[in-house]
């Protein structure tokens, strides 16, 4: 295959979307280090500190893995108001002028956004597992997988956002709510055996629970007593919300309605 | 002028007033059935009424910067206004700002400790507007003092780490003095989120008011709304 086939491949053009993700990624510093700064504080102080006041658990490493749950969770909630922000700059016009097919261009994103979320983790995750440790490659292999797995549906799910919203200033409130109750009413922060009864029934719907519940099971902090619910829960989640942002997207784009 | 902006953005307000409220009843509440020896739910709502009138405060601060960026502090100089009166007015506002920002988790405080007396009640809501003020003006040496939006953002979340996980907001200081050495609890304590969370626990709880408290919170509010005017009228004279 010479040069010029491979500029037309379709793996090439995804390519080049994904790089272009990672591109923004690191145009966006600031960000990455106070979100950094963030989770190193919260984790080595405050988790740590009240570590001491909760006998229970060894509340720093369930803190720590929940962080990071949580830090992909909130980064891909970024690829919403870029998605979104796009519309109102006019900058998708450009896009649909470039040699790309639409679906390429929408699984680039998709697959762009995961890729660099999961990079922007990488480093905590490292820390992380360095604390907590890992009991086996196979354990370490499935973090791998429910990060990927997870990732993907997040993208989807932001997209789907990005896509179905227009205004900004309506998009932030909506993530803003969405956060509130999403972040609160899961595992992240505390176990459901600490929750009321109708938050537990909350937190089995929602998949940073599982994520998270996951992590910790991989990791050795929690136990769970049938992972096929969890595993299968978020496989739905994603493949779900990833079709869903494909046609969603792909439809406003062909629809015009980005203009 | 601050105070009409300010309710411009009322859906704004509205979520992050939701979300302490939620972090209160919901989050402190869920963490205070793990955490042994205390009533979390109690003892992290004084503290949560502080963070929410801090966060007001520096509302007004992300404004003066974004005024400064674009050149807006020109026009508004040009009012027939005394340089002093107009800085005071916006610190001022800053400060009434953090007490509306605050009254629905210190009314939710009220309801979870107990019900003050008219006195007791003036006494709090004089102790908040004197704490953002100090708040307001330590945004607005920040706002006068770094260039650009994302430089100032940068500060502010610096602030903000400091004051929210370096005080004893979510920390009672005699639980954590049995576990940590004494330098540790001294950098919790010197901090002047840690001054007002004790003087309000202290106000709403009834316990005595700690003359270091005390000290550490007047030091502090004096000298930062000086250095506030004076960094602000600098700024204005550039």
């Amino acid at each position: 295959m010479n040069i010029l086939n491979l500029r037309n491949n379709t793996l090439y053009n995804i390519l080049r979307i994904i790089e272009r993700e990672w591109k923004h990624l690191l145009a966006n510093k600031l960000y990455l280090f106070t979100n950094s700064l963030s989770f190193i504080v919260q984790t080595f102080i405050y988790a740590f500190i009240l570590n001491y006041l909760i006998p229970s658990l060894n509340y720093m490493q369930y803190y720590a893995i929940g962080m990071s749950v949580l830090t992909l969770w909130s980064f891909s909630m970024f690829t919403a108001w870029s998605v979104s922000g796009e519309r109102q700059s006019g900058m998708v016009d450009y896009y649909l002028s470039l040699p790309i097919k639409k679906s390429e261009y929408v699984i680039g994103r998709m697959l762009g956004s995961t890729f660099r979320n999961l990079i922007y983790i990488a480093p905590f995750l490292i820390i992380i597992l360095l604390i907590v440790g890992v009991p086996n490659i196979i354990n370490l292999l499935l973090i791998i997988g429910i990060l990927v797995i997870f990732g993907l549906g997040l993208s989807g799910f932001a997209i789907t956002l990005g896509s179905l919203i227009k205004s900004v200033m309506v998009l932030d409130f909506l993530i803003g709510i969405i956060d509130i109750f999403m972040i609160r009413l899961s595992t992240i922060y505390y176990p459901e055996s600490a929750m009321m009864f109708w938050m537990k029934l909350a937190s089995r719907l929602n998949p940073l629970t599982h994520a998270s519940d996951l992590l910790r099971y991989s990791t050795g902090v929690q136990q769970i007593t049938n992972i096929t619910y969890p595993v299968l829960y978020l496989i739905i989640f994603s493949v779900g919300l990833m079709t869903i942002s494909l046609k969603l997207y792909i439809s406003k784009l062909e629809g015009g309605k980005f203009s | 002028m601050d105070i009409k902006n300010f309710f411009r953005f009322t859906y704004w307000i509205a979520i992050l007033m939701v979300s302490y409220i939620i972090d209160l009843l919901i989050m402190a509440n869920t963490l205070g059935n793990l955490i042994v020896g205390l009533n979390y739910l109690k003892f992290f709502s004084p503290g949560i009424t502080l963070v929410s009138a801090f966060s007001a405060s520096f509302i007004l601060g992300r404004k003066i910067n974004i005024e400064k960026e674009n050149k807006f502090d020109f026009y508004l100089l040009s009012l027939p206004l005394k340089r002093l009166d107009f800085i005071l007015g916006r610190a001022l506002a800053g400060a009434l700002q953090g007490l509306v920002y605050s009254f629905p988790l210190l009314i939710t405080s009220f309801i979870l400790i107990r019900l003050p007396n008219i006195l007791e009640i003036l006494i709090i809501l004089f102790f908040i507007i004197v704490f953002s003020l100090s708040m307001t003006s330590l945004a607005i040496i920040l706002a006068t003092s770094i260039r650009g939006s994302r430089n100032f953002t940068l500060a502010r979340s610096l602030v903000y780490l400091w004051l929210m996980f370096g005080s004893t907001i979510f920390y009672p200081i005699d639980i954590i003095s049995n576990y940590f050495p004494n330098l540790v609890v001294y950098i919790l304590q010197f901090n002047p989120m840690s001054f007002g969370v004790n003087i309000l626990r202290s106000l709403l709880f009834q316990w005595q008011i700690q003359i270091q408290d005390m000290i550490g919170i007047t030091i502090f509010t004096i000298s930062i709304i000086f250095l506030g005017i004076f960094a602000y009228d600098r700024s204005v004279n550039k």
